[in-house]
């Protein structure tokens, strides 16, 4: 006869979860500011390289809203699993996966334009920094969707309760940090 | 919990304002720095809004508050050095 025990999470496991992916934002912001600074060195040395709006700003812009939209739809899931509600988690989990990969799917029409033009990381160090950006950036939307599948499955299969939800929050905080990423690589790559 | 909900909302509906603003302000000749500056503060903006109210910030421990403001402290300090360091540079 098999027995499954609901698990409680103590208030200071709760806490430790939190500050360590704190940590972890911290470190993943200071990855980012280092190509920011980059950025602005290149830009400085080769003005000639980069002009506003030479990348596809319209594409950049929907990705901005889909990605706002999807935060909205994480921070409902976190709210859900606050209130140990397994299906409306899932299905908003679903929605910011699906939101993700909305993300991934126009940054692949907007990197495949720019390589039918020819230009490719190798073509100038504009084009350096902005794939190394945006690729990473990518990379970064790319686990948080895998990571989100996964939650959505176990929340679906009732793992999370009242007592224990830190999974879905701590995913809620990764999911912020690569929306945070966007707002900046955004207006400075594409716009100004 | 309605309450939070309008909240959300309210905070989804000034992030897509900034964007626009964003978007807009990439239109006006602010010079090359000038235009970069204020791209920042405006998603410096941004930043700051999701950080205190989808990432929960505002009702977090002081230490997590100090965590998750020392990254942006190293940002501004590395990023200022640079766009002074530029500013010097283009003076001479």
């Amino acid at each position: 006869m098999e027995h499954t025990v609901a698990k409680v999470e103590t208030e200071e496991r709760l806490e430790n979860v939190s500050f360590g992916m704190w940590l972890f934002i911290a470190s993943e912001i200071m990855f980012f500011t280092a190509f920011f600074a980059m950025y602005i060195i290149m830009r400085n040395a080769h003005p000639e390289l980069s002009h506003p709006h030479q990348l596809n700003w319209v594409i950049a812009g929907i990705n901005t809203f889909i990605l706002v939209i999807s935060s909205l739809f994480m921070t409902n899931a976190v709210n859900a699993s606050k209130e140990g509600n397994g299906s409306r988690t899932s299905n908003n989990l679903l929605v910011t996966a699906g939101c993700g990969l909305a993300f991934l799917a126009l940054k692949a029409v907007e990197y495949s334009g720019e390589i039918k033009e020819g230009l490719l990381p190798s073509t100038n160090l504009f084009y350096s920094c902005y794939y190394t950006m945006t690729g990473f950036h990518g990379l970064h939307i790319f686990i948080g969707v895998v990571v989100l599948l996964i939650l959505a499955m176990r929340a679906r299969r009732g793992d999370f309760t009242k007592t224990y939800n830190s999974p879905v929050e701590v995913c809620g905080l990764y999911w912020s940090l690569v929306e945070v990423v966007w707002f900046f690589l955004f207006p400075v790559l594409y716009l100004v | 919990m309605s309450n939070k909900i309008a909240n959300k909302t309210a905070i989804f509906i000034m992030l897509l304002a900034i964007t626009a603003a964003q978007i807009g302000l990439s239109f006006v000749n602010l010079t090359p720095m000038g235009n970069i500056l204020a791209a920042l503060l405006l998603a410096a903006s941004e930043a700051i809004l999701v950080g205190l109210f989808f990432m929960g910030l505002n009702d977090e421990k002081r230490l997590i508050k100090i965590t998750a403001l020392f990254p942006f402290v190293l940002f501004c300090i590395m990023n200022g050095a640079v766009v002074m360091d530029i500013l010097v540079f283009m003076k001479h």
